[in-house]
């Protein structure tokens, strides 16, 4: 559906915005003696946008198998 | 429309929540940064992350929607007695079922200050129901 469409693009440029400022605090110290990055840097960017889709993939799975647990749970419940 | 409008937003409510939950668990879990994939320390903790999170937002919603009502209920319990359902299993230790006479407010206080710990303090001025908060403000509202 074109709500649902909507909705994930809305929460993948959210995601996006978190990720870049949780990945600038992780590797790059704000004391900003240059303005190109160093290596160090460069790959800890590479390594640190990798492990937040790896913990966003594993949160969703884990997310829709709780909500599926639960839905699963409530149903017999209703009379 | 009403319909789809709130089932959009009750799925924005769910990604947002979920966005919220992956910055919260890369910030605590997310420190090694000489692997490209997660360590399985790192999995281990994501795991225990998401579980603890959940488990926070279930009661958060439960303890708010049993404050959050009995306010109301204050109010229009001065009007007219109205029965309110009992509270859930797992608060039933702490939050006893309003009575449908009037309560005094020294029973909401010391309800709260079992929720949101001492130093909570609800005072009525005039009509309103103001909550004044302990560590941090608790629900402010003005019946």
């Amino acid at each position: 559906m074109q709500i649902l469409a909507d909705l994930e693009i809305e929460m993948m440029a959210d995601m996006y915005n978190r990720m870049t400022t949780a990945c600038q605090k992780k590797c790059i110290p704000n004391t900003y003696k240059e303005g190109d990055l160093s290596k160090g840097e460069a790959v800890c960017l590479d390594r640190c946008v990798a492990k937040y889709i790896e913990i966003h993939e594993s949160m969703g799975k884990k997310l829709t198998e709780k909500s599926m647990q639960e839905q699963a749970a409530a149903t017999p419940g209703q009379s | 429309m009403n319909q789809a409008e709130a089932a959009r937003r009750n799925m924005k409510d769910f990604l947002t929540m979920y966005n919220n939950f992956t910055e919260s668990c890369f910030n605590s879990c997310a420190r090694n940064f000489n692997y490209r994939s997660l360590t399985p320390e790192e999995q281990r903790c994501t795991d225990r992350c998401t579980d603890k999170l959940v488990n926070i937002n279930h009661r958060l919603i439960s303890v708010y929607v049993e404050i959050n009502p009995m306010n109301r209920q204050l109010a229009s319990a001065q009007e007219t007695p109205t029965k309110v359902d009992q509270p859930q299993q797992p608060l039933q230790n702490e939050l006893q079922p309003p009575e449908s006479q009037p309560q005094p407010v020294g029973n909401l206080a010391s309800q709260v200050q079992d929720v949101f710990g001492e130093g909570t303090k609800v005072t009525k001025e005039n009509s309103g129901h103001v909550i004044t908060g302990g560590a941090d403000e608790g629900p402010q509202q003005k019946g």
